[in-house]
């Protein structure tokens, strides 16, 4: 569950990205969040770096949220979906459900199952 | 590699028009007057010493022409010159952003995309898995502008195994990608080195 305490100085920009990147990564199959090869996906939240979301308003106090993934080798259609969902729920509970706007989810690898390990 | 391409391309880019403007510039004033008046292209020309220049390129030129290690030196510094052009054109036209897969638009607004790189791993991985399969490499292509892509696929096969056998495992094993994304797949059959076991 995201922590709604965390950052409560910061702008709604960066709550709904700190949530946001919060209920991406706990979702089953996501590794991680990646702020991409020259670091341009990732927005500051405060003195914070929340690598691997970037928030970008769209119109009427709304924000479009994208999000940059590594995922392990799961159903991507199955997995980005319920990303998305996840991060539009975590929004509402954590009262910016008027602040998100469209939800884009880019997996940028798949991380794939080391040959040999062992459960 | 690239990135140190497009920066040079900017500098030389910006170089070169501030040149292009001060020549216009002279070349545009020097017109004012005619004949060898003192604002005519027959004086810039003077000022610019392109009689003399006119000599030493032609002498340049002529030593070009002697056969020998001058001749090789005029040949490998216009090769040089063609590859420093093919470098610049690279750093221009190669595309800035990353073309990605896009494989669902929402309704409400909302997209869903993949690398290409994270999709032919996705797609290299579920092949491998399949008998008989000793390598594979995957390619993916994009649609521009809407949903999906093509994955072009390379699939070695051991020597032992008869390849009608192998191609229809491969195509069901990729389904499980391009069905949900819409995806095509166009998928050859080599002979490869036999997997270790």
């Amino acid at each position: 569950m995201a922590d709604l305490t965390a950052g409560a100085g910061d702008s709604e920009r960066a709550r709904l990205a700190r949530v946001a990147l919060d209920a991406a990564l706990a979702a089953p199959g996501v590794v991680a969040a990646s702020a991409g090869p020259l670091g341009l996906h990732a927005t500051l939240a405060g003195t914070e770096r929340l690598a691997g979301v970037s928030v970008a308003a769209v119109d009427e106090g709304r924000y479009a949220v994208d999000l940059y993934l590594t995922t392990a080798l799961v159903a991507l259609p199955t997995l980005a979906g319920d990303v998305r969902d996840r991060v539009i729920r975590a929004a509402h509970r954590a009262g910016l459900a008027s602040a998100v706007g469209p939800v884009n989810v880019t997996v940028v690898d798949v991380e794939l199952p080391v040959l040999g390990a062992t459960a | 590699m690239i990135r140190l391409l497009r920066g040079i391309d900017r500098v030389l880019a910006v170089a070169l028009l501030l040149v292009l403007a001060v020549l216009a510039g002279a070349a545009a004033v020097f017109c004012i007057q005619g004949g060898r008046a003192t604002l005519s292209l027959t004086h810039l020309s003077v000022l610019l010493h392109i009689t003399d220049l006119r000599a030493i390129v032609g002498e340049f030129l002529h030593d070009l022409e002697a056969p020998g290690p001058v001749a090789i030196v005029a040949v490998l510094s216009g090769i040089g010159a063609i590859l420093v052009g093919l470098l610049l054109l690279v750093g221009l036209l190669v595309p800035r952003r990353e073309r990605l897969v896009a494989l669902e638009h929402a309704e409400g607004g909302g997209t869903i995309a993949a690398r290409r790189r994270a999709l032919a791993r996705a797609a290299g991985a579920l092949v491998d898995q399949v008998r008989g399969v000793s390598g594979s490499r995957v390619r993916v292509r994009p649609r521009r502008g809407r949903v999906g892509g093509r994955l072009n696929v390379v699939v070695r096969r051991a020597a032992s195994v008869d390849e009608k056998a192998i191609k229809p495992p491969v195509e069901e094993a990729l389904h499980a990608l391009t069905e949900p994304f819409k995806l095509s797949e166009r998928v050859k059959v080599r002979v490869g080195r036999d997997r270790v076991q």
